[in-house]
């Protein structure tokens, strides 16, 4: 069996709070599966940081987008590699209306609701990719 | 292109913004508490992924006005990709530098007292570098 | 594609030639006597990302300044207002699974609906051509722009 971890890549969107939505779902992602899941900062890969790279490269990719503009997602490719999931966090915002994240810097009661939802959706494809691993 | 019309003078903010580090959420809020009440009218952040993600006006901007990068720690991701792909930077912050030995630093979020200050510290240190530079831009 | 552009800060604002701008945010291409109907890149820059979207239905008559449907983004949620008379013939498809299109394409991948006119004619003297709506938008950017990226 590989060792192969699942690296959870959010978009840094400062400027809107489906951004942090996106930094603290990959946090918790992280927290949820210790071990397996990791993160790496999408800052490093921008500047081309050569451990970030690596990882990226060696591990599964999973990247958060918190909108229309993909930044997770384009940066990976950047790097020629496809994400094995791509995740828009606006689409989940637009599924659950009743979750809105209010502010930037606290997200408030339905942005960490939000932040759930979606962290249990992608834990729940993690399983999956490891599954199908073993296979 | 048929026009290209620049409106005011400001200075760009780039910060990291890593999540392997509470350093990154340090960088991250202080610059948010200088765009939204330090210096609301003075400065635009730019957001660093998008250098790559296709960001045509984030990128001209930090071609045509002055930047400071503000870093999380000693890799200077935002500065290292601002030189890459606008150009030089009028300034660079690292949130290292405003840590003391006997910091608590490790929240990523819900910060503690010692990274609240830190955060405060930072962005006081933002406001300043912001002023410095309009004063000598506007001479 | 023929763009003006204006940039403001980090942003750069399209207003695309050839087509009719509504002061409240829609453009509208007429081929014929039939209208294509979207957002301009003002108004979604403006209005932030969407989230989702619902338009009167085929079939079903729009009014030039009455409302055509809703647009709901993570900032607000809007009514359309339509930039033209007729009657709703078609739907953009991608609209029910791509809403964010409207953001990253508003003049093109991200069109709203097709409509048969009424009469174009008596509806253009209530629009601006993309000359006038470029320095319409101006105005409108220098008065809005220092909350625009601020969330």
């Amino acid at each position: 069996m590989t060792s192969k971890k699942v690296v959870v890549i959010p978009c840094s969107g400062i400027g809107k709070p489906i951004g942090t939505v996106s930094r603290e779902t990959a946090n918790e992602v992280k927290k949820l599966r210790p071990g397996i899941a990791e993160t790496v900062c999408l800052a490093a890969l921008t500047s081309g940081d050569e451990d970030a790279i690596k990882k990226v490269n060696d591990n599964y990719v999973i990247t958060l987008d918190g909108c229309a503009k993909h930044c997770a997602q384009k940066n990976i490719q950047a790097y020629g590699k496809e994400p094995d999931r791509n995740y828009m966090i606006l689409k989940f915002a637009a599924q659950n209306p009743d979750k809105k994240p209010e502010g930037i810097v606290d997200i408030g009661k339905g942005g960490q609701e939000l932040v759930k939802t979606i962290s249990e959706k992608i834990v729940s494809d993690i399983e999956e990719i490891k599954q199908n691993e073993e296979k | 292109m048929e026009e290209n019309e620049k409106k005011l003078s400001k200075v760009g903010i780039v910060s990291c913004s890593g999540e392997d580090l509470p350093e990154g959420t340090i960088s991250r809020l202080a610059t948010l508490e200088v765009l939204h009440h330090k210096k609301p009218f003075d400065i635009t952040t730019i957001c660093l992924p998008l250098y790559i993600a296709g960001g045509e006006g984030d990128r001209m901007f930090a071609k045509n006005h002055p930047v400071i990068t503000v870093d999380g720690c000693e890799k200077l991701c935002a500065k290292k990709a601002t030189e890459q792909y606008s150009g030089k930077v009028a300034h660079s912050i690292n949130v290292r530098d405003f840590i003391k030995k006997s910091d608590e630093i490790k929240n990523k979020s819900n910060l503690n007292e010692d990274e609240k200050r830190i955060t405060a510290e930072v962005a006081d240190a933002i406001s300043l570098k912001v002023d410095e530079i309009l004063k000598e831009n506007n001479k | 594609m023929d763009y003006r552009e204006y940039v403001y800060d980090k942003f750069i604002f399209k207003v695309k030639n050839g087509v009719y701008y509504h002061k409240d945010g829609c453009w509208v291409e007429v081929e014929g006597n039939i209208a294509t109907i979207g957002v301009s890149d003002f108004f979604q820059t403006l209005n932030g990302d969407v989230a989702d979207i619902s338009l009167y239905g085929i079939g079903v008559s729009i009014v030039q300044n009455d409302p055509l449907g809703d647009i709901e983004t993570m900032k607000i949620s809007i009514e359309l207002i339509s930039p033209v008379s007729g009657k709703v013939i078609e739907h953009n498809k991608q609209m029910a699974d791509n809403a964010e299109l409207i953001n990253s394409d508003p003049y093109g991948e991200g069109w709203l609906l097709k409509a048969e006119l009424k009469n174009f004619e008596s509806d253009k003297l209530n629009l601006m051509d993309s000359d006038k709506y470029f320095t319409y938008m101006k105005s409108r950017v220098d008065e809005e722009g220092q909350e625009l990226g601020k969330e």
